[in-house]
């Protein structure tokens, strides 16, 4: 048994443990609301997920007191974080679980209803006497004893438990740090309050990386078997080297020593925990809500859900417009080397999206996207670690399949799901060409554009991003622009009640309106990016391509290609 | 309600398609009309993929069943009902329209005695395989109409649910769940 196993919280086991016994497997108990016969156990579980799929929380607790099947069912799936959406779809107050997260919802809701019935009657008892029933409530996960036999609900609790440097090798463990603040950086992340700690009452993995307060887990040095990112000292670095050596030559790179001299970092003093800080708050800014996926929740809120959450999929906070709410301006500096050109800033105000503020659990992270318009990025890791895997333009690894267009990835929706099946598949095939590293607390990722990437936090962690354009990727960008109309990204196609007529106008003439300020502001640069952009359409016509100097992308060993 | 055909060739393909269900060894062919099959996120994408003459077989749904899918479609592709929201709040029948009424109450729920409910499962696999959103979200809204102010024992009784916990389990969850019974 691996050492991180740990039983299933509700009991559930691999499907072979029923030993051939049909009648065990979980759909098959739950009388004759069994929707799925002789279909898979993935369509069994989205069948019956949409069968309860009407049911509010009293029906649902009623429901899960009928027999096991049911009870586990109802725990252990996706429904009560799907109720959840319905009864809140824009801002999410977790609540230790979420189940307690939408009884608590659900009788605000009837509050808000008794109030209106109440109007002119006596508030303070209604008030009192309902609310209380969702305060006393706990859930406390049960291992029936008749166990669940079901493939699918074992191998999500598998990736919610699996250590996330699953297949790095382990070197050394990490030097202390000088005045090392490990109860801070690792600690707490267990429980939010002493009455959390409820004994063993939450199903809270306690795996490696997220050791509890009083025993903080070791950190390692990592060694992969993928080439190593390069490290580089980046307060020393100049731009034009910068450009020369990796973006133009298409390499990824840690920068050390910028991100540790920003006020962001000394604020947030390694600590996941101080991310809600009033000093990085413009004035009564603190509670603004902040884009958490489908859904908002201000810096304190995501805080408290991060902290106590276990979903195989934590909900990550990505916002673009943490501007507004955070002292952005005084908090950090664009790293120099990447500040130089950052083209889109002609646009003005007009530029598409461009930076975000990244927060998440240990376990969170993007599964392998490519960025979009083509640009450049940096990120910068500011409290906990992240494991970086990267792989060359056109050459998406096993397990990710891009659509024609470039607009759609398809690849396993668990971080963890893709490492457990095509991280072997990825390094054997790969292996040449592919890149990993863990960057560490106040260092910088670049990511080349066009690169493949996938990111996992190794600890809860918060971040800033940017994505950028320079000389160096100038062309790439023109051309996407132009040729992938519908997969401009950045151009509020994904605002809450985005007008899909407006986004397609705007996508239609992006690639000419930035050309067009381009021109104004970097005449020399442009002209000379539109000449290459002519010369290797006209080597394309003429199928000769190699007889073109394509000078600005000569890293590129099969010239300037797009293959998507 | 749909047209059951015994001869595929005297369909007008480019209007009509023919779904055929899975009953052996004579299964039963159902003429719709393009417009209304597209109802089916699944048939939907498959007549983009493909041109010509379409004869789909339906795997997984009898000619029974697929009647009544099909019976909702054509009722409903040019009338399509209101959305009904989740979680159902009250009882379904008060945000349905008539014709939803009898089309559950006739035959998905015989006679609309709770207890015959064998049927309303049968459309919901079935919507479910065809992806037919609106039928799954009325179906599913039906079974969550059945359970709503049920305690878990009558629950139980309605749907066949064999009770497998020990008292001790039993027990915990009562506790757990005395917040539904508190006013």
């Amino acid at each position: 048994m691996q050492h991180w196993y740990q039983p299933h919280p509700y009991g559930v086991l691999p499907k072979g443990n029923a030993m051939g016994d049909e009648s065990l497997q979980l759909c098959r108990r739950m009388g004759s609301l069994y929707t799925a016969r002789d279909r898979s156990e993935a369509d069994e579980l989205e069948c019956t997920l949409e069968l309860v799929s009407f049911l509010d929380p009293i029906s649902a607790c009623r429901l899960s007191s009928t027999c096991s099947a049911w009870y586990a069912f109802l725990h252990v799936s996706d429904f009560w974080k799907r109720l959840y959406q319905s009864l809140s779809p824009e801002r999410l107050r977790f609540r230790k679980d979420w189940k307690t997260s939408c009884i608590h919802a659900w009788e605000a809701h009837r509050i808000q209803q008794t109030k209106v019935l109440l109007q002119n009657g006596d508030m303070t008892t209604g008030r009192r006497s309902v609310s209380a029933r969702a305060v006393n409530f706990t859930h406390r996960p049960m291992r029936c004893d008749r166990p669940i036999f079901n493939d699918i609900l074992f191998q999500s609790w598998m990736c919610t438990i699996m250590p996330m440097d699953y297949r790095l090798i382990k070197v050394a463990p990490m030097p202390r740090k000088e005045g090392d603040k490990a109860s801070s950086s690792y600690g707490g992340g267990e429980c939010s309050s002493d009455d959390d700690m409820g004994a063993g009452s939450v199903c809270r993995p306690r795996h490696a990386e997220r050791g509890a307060a009083d025993a903080p887990a070791a950190r390692w040095q990592y060694k992969s078997k993928l080439k190593p990112i390069p490290r580089a000292d980046g307060s020393r670095m100049s731009p034009d080297d910068f450009q020369a050596t990796y973006e133009r030559a298409g390499v990824p790179v840690i920068l050390t020593g910028i991100a540790t001299q920003w006020p962001i970092y000394s604020i947030l003093q390694g600590s996941f925990r101080r991310m809600a800080q009033p000093e990085l708050f413009r004035g009564g800014t603190q509670d603004t809500p902040m884009r958490c996926e489908h859904t908002t929740m201000t810096a304190a809120e995501y805080l408290e859900y991060a902290t106590t959450q276990n979903d195989e999929r934590p909900i990550y906070l990505f916002d673009a417009e943490f501007g507004d709410a955070l002292r952005a301006d005084s908090l950090f500096t664009v790293p120099p080397m990447c500040a130089v050109d950052d083209y889109f800033n002609v646009m003005g105000k007009d530029r598409p999206k461009y930076r975000w503020l990244i927060a998440g659990p240990a376990r969170g992270g993007s599964s392998f996207h490519v960025d979009p318009n083509m640009t450049h990025a940096w990120n910068a890791c500011l409290t906990g670690r992240k494991r970086w895997i990267l792989f060359p333009p056109n050459e998406p690894p096993p397990g990710v399949h891009p659509s024609e267009d470039m607009s759609e990835v398809t690849t396993p929706v668990s971080l963890t799901e893709w490492l457990m099946n095509f991280y072997d598949e990825s390094v054997a095939k790969l292996k040449n060409c592919g890149y990993e590293g863990v960057c560490e607390e106040g260092e910088v990722m670049y990511v080349p554009a066009g690169w493949w990437h996938f990111v996992v936090n190794l600890e809860d962690s918060v971040a800033l991003t940017q994505n950028y354009v320079s000389r160096t990727n100038l062309p790439k960008v023109i051309q996407f622009l132009r040729t992938m109309k519908s997969s401009i990204s950045g151009v509020d196609e994904d605002a809450d009640g985005a007008n899909m007529q407006m986004v397609a106008r705007r996508r239609e003439g992006f690639a000419e309106e930035f050309v067009a300020a381009m021109r104004v502001s970097h005449r020399e640069i442009t002209k000379d990016a539109e000449q290459l952009l002519e010369d290797a359409a006209t080597a394309r016509r003429n199928k000769r391509p190699r007889e073109v100097k394509v000078e600005m992308l000569e890293a590129e060993s099969d010239g300037f290609s797009f293959s998507f | 309600m749909p047209e059951e055909i015994s001869d595929p060739s005297s369909v007008d393909f480019t209007k009509f398609i023919v779904l055929q269900s899975n009953d052996h060894p004579n299964p039963t062919q159902f003429k719709v009309s393009r417009e209304a099959a597209k109802m089916s996120g699944l048939i939907k994408d498959m007549l983009e993929d493909q041109e010509g003459d379409a004869i789909i077989p339906v795997p997984n749904v009898t000619g029974r069943t697929l009647r009544f899918a099909l019976d909702y479609i054509e009722h409903h592709h040019n009338n399509r009902a209101d959305a009904i929201e989740k979680p159902l709040k009250g009882k379904i029948e008060d945000v349905i329209s008539e014709w939803d009424k009898n089309f559950l109450y006739t035959h998905l729920v015989k006679n609309h005695d709770e207890k015959q409910h064998e049927t309303l499962i049968d459309v919901i696999m079935a919507a479910n395989f065809l992806n037919i959103k609106d039928l799954l979200d009325l179906t599913c809204a039906c079974v969550a109409s059945m359970i709503k102010g049920k305690t878990p024992e009558q629950i139980r009784a309605l749907f066949n649910i064999e009770n497998d916990f020990t008292p001790e389990e039993e027990e915990k969850i009562k506790e757990e769940n005395r917040w539904c019974e508190e006013s």
